[in-house]
């Protein structure tokens, strides 16, 4: 979470390589495992001086000298006069008179090495273990797993305790016993992640080009799995100091007169009310160790993840930010029955870049009206959708202009409460994805009645009548038994229906479907077309259909909305558009769209739309277009009105 | 069925199944296994593109992955220039392969020879390209361990690869997260190019891709056949991309075939009621308003229980008590080359 | 269906249990050293260490030799420990029981605590309370639990005297539930704190990773208030993923009971085994091992059931 913005700083613009960070830099970025960082390094380096600093001999015994107190302690709190402070050592001595400052570099000396190297055995076996079963499957990963299961059925501690018993104690005996209890974790770990980078295609790709299965092994799998390799270590290496101390605290691991971190805590332990500093001292170096290696390891952990590295872990909030300059805002209130999205523009914030994914768009949705807005990928779309009931996951999203206005009320100055009663209520959705737009582990059944009883105080047996009737509307065949299934036991389609039933289950005013047939197939396409198309007609809801496939848009809206960078760039009724399309994108657009019974090669647009945090000047298409001028690329566009129903974003439309 | 006489196609099916067995455990009865294909006869000539088109779980991309040798048939026979290079065929000798112990035909030394000769283009082109690896490290792979080149030879043929699938030569040290996926399937393409095959295999190669990138690659595509003199299997379930690629089309509906015939054909006289509620539910420009899709909310058939008779009669206008009993075997239709399976087909 | 795949899940756990005793028997078995010895002492003549070796069977075959010892394990013969003359079943009854009350108020803890503080580290994202259950956790994490003890003996129990140092009821008086659970404190708090930091720590990133999915945002756009979107839906999903932690967690307080009962003189299994490992009293480490090592097979098995009742597509994914 720390490391995000300077990996942001190295976003990528299309057609540039990106500027990417190295590790180290990210690394470094990240304070606290710097901090980490240091700890460790002055730990390891005090410890591995210890024969060569000037301190007396560990194993020294001077029993005149015995359970001195820290000469800082007896400095600070020892009276002056009948106790004068005399130095023993900086950190005092033990029972035995031996110096504790020279026992404690030694110690963590011997408590690295031990967990070092516990965790490199582990390391080792566990891994090699882990990618022979994920990467051959079948009975290999069967037998190995089944062992490392009847492994992991022991509490690890007592698994570690009965070796132990049998190898009997000694510092070698705990390093064996640490690193056979941590190797199941490995090998769970790495067969986990190398079963999946084994299902990517790549791996696949990597057989037909001829590699055999060690090649593809050691050239695609295993750079792969290295980072979780690395994580697993780091994260674990403070693990494993702290359970060879454990051992060594029993008395199982460092046998006298050896001493790691732990026998010496547990020898100073029956001394702990007469002279605790012999047991605190040992037991804060530990914890400072392992503190550290765990920052360093949480610092690695967020460098190599790939899921961090994606994009911003962040969690979104109830409603998006609103950060508007509300004295702007000056627009008559309107009456509308439909929705009025005014100069609504919104943000996306990744480190020092802005994205501007929706730029000051204002269109009208009337009441029983169906609007198709089409637009390719990145165009701004669904963040439009989303920004209407204010979904856009935030951060990064932030609207930061614009009004929505549904029935005499902004919803984007109102507060969530009220936000929450018109969503679902008023404006209602339905998303692209039927396979993740339902809650997995509830019922059909129970989903629809939390979206009936989230806004109507109905008894919850009533409520599951509506679901039932509701269910039979969208066609579902055998509604009083489905409404009882959960959403993996429904097709695809019907899924779909699930989801505008939610929808349309409360009347709302608008509802505002997002790509919602993109994931289905065309048979089943058409049977959601025709059915959202009746219920629209029955329900009077105003339709907000997002697409970018110009073919759906035809057979359901009368009027559509062309999107490019953000922007509107042409509105107006579905036939002028298609037939007499006056912005050049949406010539080219249509152009491209292979269509039943065309012939010859298909019409391209060069290049790639801009940008969103590198919006060209002027108009956004000029760069691509082949009419433009240098007018195009200078003066911003509006949007301009070509006949009273027709509108477009260019300075000389077609 | 289709192959002109005289002529030996080049990459020709013989009754192609695969089944997925059921896991069996010691609590539970061994179900049935998963017909995904179930017979599939199926010949491409040199030079021609075949398009597949179906809905998912038709089965056309396991019949992909077993055209490039990804999965083993359970049965059946891919014969490439007459010669058997897969499958499982106990009756016919094999020139090729060496029957191994489970009657697989599939062996190291084929399988790398089926590699330069087939290629195969994946629908996902970013995960298809290992995250770790650079452009050029990706491209040449096939080279280096299928063509045996010598690393000098790797440059001037990476550049040609690159610029023959109209990238700029800066992509090649590029890493796959870097690539839009229009970039991302043309190098996906240009791998697939690096070993020389005769055949590219294309898993819905532009389903991913906005419509003004889709025109790209299959422009790309178009100009390589001709200058490559490839052949293509094109599988996708956009019919009106298929129809503007391929000569010849092959409709697939629950692992089988159930239409096959020229471009023209299949598209202006389907014979089949699969084939024309297909091409009745693509949303069509300039047809504002008018949903003609009769049938409500009818589906597959569950896979675990197939239907004894054809799998499409519970959608079927047309259907009869005989199509409900009976699977249709593939018949001759009016046109060259052209079949299909159905008891009532639509006939002119 | 519930039923069933408990049903399969107990009689899938007869080998895990056979697998384990077998462990726990050839890792006794291949200890060094001659038990005949160790028990007569090492001034016995090799005639009665015949004698008993015979007597104890271990003249057989291995094989024979687990066949037997199992057939007794199981009709509730465990052997009789030599260090305590006493039968092992009833010491390790007796001790696991200290040990349950101890493991079972830790794992309480560290799951309650655990999962709270997950959950508001997650929808506090970034703000000061997140930062401080993170370096809370942090510190958890990283402190050696049987050091932790001693500090908390040391201020709450010598400094200030608010609680016992140590043993598991008073010994002049006591007895009582409120003496328990004064001695308890303690140890459950410091056995439970590494545990604690795990747990939180797992329940946050799972929280933040199903806030972020589809469905999240279909239950907003259904217009559900905050609470019910975090504390029905996302908690829901989440706690799939945590539920195998707890788990692994529980095996954790059950083996980290051996430190901190040793710290606190809790009068557990855990001691005991200590002291059993030290006096090499094999027939005690055996069932004392196979006593802890069963319950944590039963309490996964449990985690398992409660994974499956959560999530109904496990049970589908099983069957296909």
């Amino acid at each position: 979470m720390y490391s995000n913005a300077v990996w942001r700083k190295g976003l990528r613009k299309p057609n540039q390589p990106a500027v990417r960070p190295s590790g180290w830099q990210l690394f470094n970025h990240n304070r606290l495992a710097r901090l980490g960082m240091w700890i460790f390094v002055c730990c390891t380096v005090l410890a591995c001086l210890a024969p060569i600093l000037p301190i007396p001999d560990p194993n020294a015994t001077a029993l005149v000298h015995r359970l001195a107190k820290p000469w800082l302690i007896q400095w600070f709190f020892g009276d002056m006069v009948q106790n004068p402070p005399v130095f023993e050592g900086w950190l005092g001595t033990d029972h035995l008179g031996r110096d504790l400052l020279s026992r404690v570099l030694w110690g963590t000396q011997i408590s690295l090495l031990v967990g070092g190297s516990a965790t490199l055995v582990a390391a080792l076996i566990g891994s090699l273990l882990g990618l022979v079963a994920g990467f051959w499957g079948g009975r290999i990963d069967n037998l190995l797993m089944r062992g490392i299961d009847m492994l992991m059925a022991f509490p690890y501690i007592l698994l570690a305790l009965a070796i132990v018993a049998v190898l009997g104690a000694g510092l070698m005996n705990a390093l064996f016993a640490i690193a056979i209890v941590n190797i199941p974790f490995f090998a769970r770990n790495v067969r986990g992640v190398t079963l999946g980078v084994v299902r990517q295609p790549f791996v696949e790709a990597a057989q037909l080009v001829g590699k055999n299965r060690w090649q593809t092994l050691c050239t695609d799998v295993l750079p792969n799995v290295m980072p979780t390799i690395v994580i697993t270590m780091a994260t674990t290496l403070g693990w494993m100091i702290l359970e060879t101390a454990g051992l060594s605290f029993l008395g199982l691991g460092a046998q006298p007169p050896q001493a790691d971190l732990g026998s010496m805590l547990g020898e100073g332990r029956k001394l702990l009310f007469t002279a605790p500093h012999v047991s605190i001292i040992p037991g804060l170096i530990i914890f400072i160790l392992v503190m550290s290696i765990n920052l360093i390891g949480d610092g690695i952990r967020d460098v190599l993840d790939p899921r961090l590295k994606s994009g911003v872990m962040g969690r979104p909030a109830a409603a998006t930010n609103i950060r508007c300059n509300r004295e702007a805002d000056e627009f008559a209130r309107p009456e509308v029955q439909g929705l009025i999205v005014n100069q609504l523009q919104t943000e996306f914030q990744l480190g020092h870049a802005t994205y501007q994914a929706v730029n000051n768009v204002s269109l009208t949705l009337e009441a029983g009206e169906c609007l198709g807005l089409v637009g390719e990928s990145g165009s701004g779309k669904s963040v439009l959708a989303l920004s209407i009931a204010r979904l856009v996951p935030s951060p990064p999203g932030c609207i930061v202009h614009g009004q929505v206005w549904q029935d005499t009320q902004d919803l984007l100055s109102i507060p969530l409460a009220q936000l929450q009663h018109i969503r679902g209520n008023k404006v209602a959705y339905v998303f692209q994805d039927p396979a993740t737009a339902l809650h997995p582990m509830l019922t059909v059944g129970s989903q629809l009645v939390e979206a009936i009883r989230a806004h109507r105080p109905i008894s919850y047996r009533q409520a599951w009548q509506q679901a039932v009737n509701w269910l039979e509307r969208v066609q579902i065949p055998n509604p009083g038994q489905r409404v009882h299934s959960y959403p993996y036991q429904l097709s695809g389609g019907m899924r779909q229906r699930v989801v505008i039933a939610m929808a349309l289950i409360n009347q709302p005013k608008v509802l505002i479907a997002d790509e919602p047939t993109t994931a289905l197939d065309v048979t089943v396409q058409a049977q959601i077309l025709k059915l959202l198309k009746q219920l629209q007609q029955d329900t009077k809801a105003a339709l907000l259909f997002i697409t970018h496939d110009f073919g759906v848009v035809t057979t359901l809206c009368e009027r559509i909305a062309v999107m490019y960078a953000g922007q509107i760039v042409e509105m107006g009724y579905t036939t002028d558009v298609l037939n007499h399309p006056a912005h050049p994108y949406t010539h080219q657009l249509i152009k491209c769209i292979p269509k039943l019974g065309g012939e010859g090669a298909l019409a391209t647009i060069d290049g790639l739309p801009p940008a969103m945090n590198a919006l060209p000047p002027g108009c956004h298409f000029a760069p691509r277009c082949p009419w433009a001028e240098t007018r195009c690329k200078e003066s911003t566009m509006t949007l301009k009105a070509i006949s009273n129903s027709h509108w477009v974003r260019c300075c000389k439309p077609l | 069925m289709s192959i002109k006489h005289g002529e030996l196609p080049l990459l020709e099916t013989k009754q192609l199944w695969r089944t997925f067995a059921d896991k069996h455990s010691i609590f539970r009865r061994q179900q049935q296994g998963l017909h995904v294909l179930q017979g599939i006869d199926l010949s491409i000539n040199a030079g021609e593109v075949l398009g597949i088109v179906g809905e998912s779980g038709c089965g056309k991309s396991t019949l992909a992955r077993l055209l490039v040798g990804l999965d083993r048939p359970s049965q059946g026979v891919v014969y490439f220039n007459g010669l058997p290079i897969l499958g499982n065929d106990s009756s016919s000798t094999h020139v090729l392969g060496i029957t191994n112990k489970r009657n697989n035909i599939i062996n190291k030394r084929n399988k790398k020879l089926l590699a330069k000769s087939i290629q195969y283009v994946f629908q996902d082109a970013v995960s298809a390209l290992n995250p770790r690896k650079v452009v050029a490290m990706s491209l040449q792979e096939p080279m280096q361990y299928l063509l045996g080149m010598a690393n000098k030879h790797f440059q001037p043929r990476l550049k040609q690869l690159i610029d023959q699938v109209k990238l700029p030569d800066e992509i090649l040290q590029r890493y796959p997260h870097e690539l839009s996926g229009g970039q991302a399937q043309r190098v996906g393409i240009a791998r697939a190019l690096a070993a020389n095959p005769q055949i590219l295999v294309l898993d819905e190669p532009v389903s991913a891709l906005d419509v003004s990138v889709q025109a790209q690659v299959l422009n790309v595509l178009l100009e390589l056949k001709q200058t490559h003199k490839l052949t293509y299997v094109f599988i996708s379930h956009d019919l009106s991309v298929v129809e503007r690629i391929s000569q010849r089309v092959v409709v697939m509906y629950f692992g089988r075939v159930v239409e096959q015939g020229s471009v023209n054909d299949v598209f202006h006289q389907p014979c089949h009621p699969y084939t024309r509620l297909l091409l009745a539910s693509i949303p069509k420009l300039n047809q504002s308003l008018a949903i003609e899709v009769a049938e409500n909310s009818a589906e597959l058939p569950d896979p675990f229980n197939p239907p004894i008779g054809c799998a499409f009669a519970p959608r079927c206008p047309r259907a009869k008590a005989t199509c409900f009993q009976e699977k249709p075997a593939l018949t001759a239709m009016p046109g060259e080359g052209h079949i299909a399976a159905c008891h009532f087909p639509h006939l002119p | 269906m519930m039923l069933t795949y408990i049903i399969h899940r107990l009689i899938a756990i007869i080998p895990v249990l056979l697998g384990l005793s077998l462990i726990v028997f050839l890792v006794m078995a291949m200890i060094p050293g001659d038990p005949a010895t160790a028990i007569l002492g090492n001034f016995a003549t090799p005639e009665n260490v015949a004698r008993l070796n015979q007597q104890l069977g271990l003249d057989k075959s291995l094989a024979e030799q687990y066949v037997i010892w199992l057939n007794n394990v199981i009709q509730g013969d465990w052997g009789r420990s030599f260090t305590l003359n006493r039968p092992v079943l009833d010491e390790v009854l007796e001790r696991f029981q200290a040990t349950l009350i101890l493991a079972g108020a830790a794992w309480l803890l560290c799951s309650v605590f655990g999962l709270l503080a997950g959950i508001i580290a997650a929808i506090r994202q970034f703000s000061w309370v997140d930062k401080i259950i993170t370096f809370v956790v942090l510190v958890g994490i990283s402190m050696p639990a049987f050091w932790l003890g001693l500090l908390l003996i040391m201020l709450f129990a010598v400094q200030w005297q608010w609680f016992p140092a140590s043993g598991m009821y008073a010994i002049y008086g006591g007895g009582d539930i409120g003496d328990l659970l004064k001695h308890l404190l303690l140890p459950a708090l410091t056995l439970s704190i590494v545990a604690m930091g795990v747990v939180a720590r797992l329940t946050r990133s799972a929280m933040l990773e199903v806030l972020r999915l589809d469905y999240i945002r279909t239950a907003r756009a259904k217009g559900l208030t905050e609470r019910r979107v975090i504390f029905l839906h996302a908690f829901k999903s989440s706690l799939v993923n945590v539920i195998p932690v707890m788990a692994i967690q529980a095996g954790f307080v059950l083996g980290g009971a051996v430190y901190i009962e040793t710290v606190f003189q809790w009068p557990g299994i855990g001691r005991m085994l200590v002291n059993a490992i030290a006096t090499r009293d094999i027939l005690l480490v055996q069932g004392g091992v196979l006593m802890v090592a069963c319950t944590y097979v039963l309490f996964n098995l449990g985690a398992d059931v409660a994974q499956h009742a959560l999530d109904p597509r496990l049970s589908s994914r099983n069957r296909i």
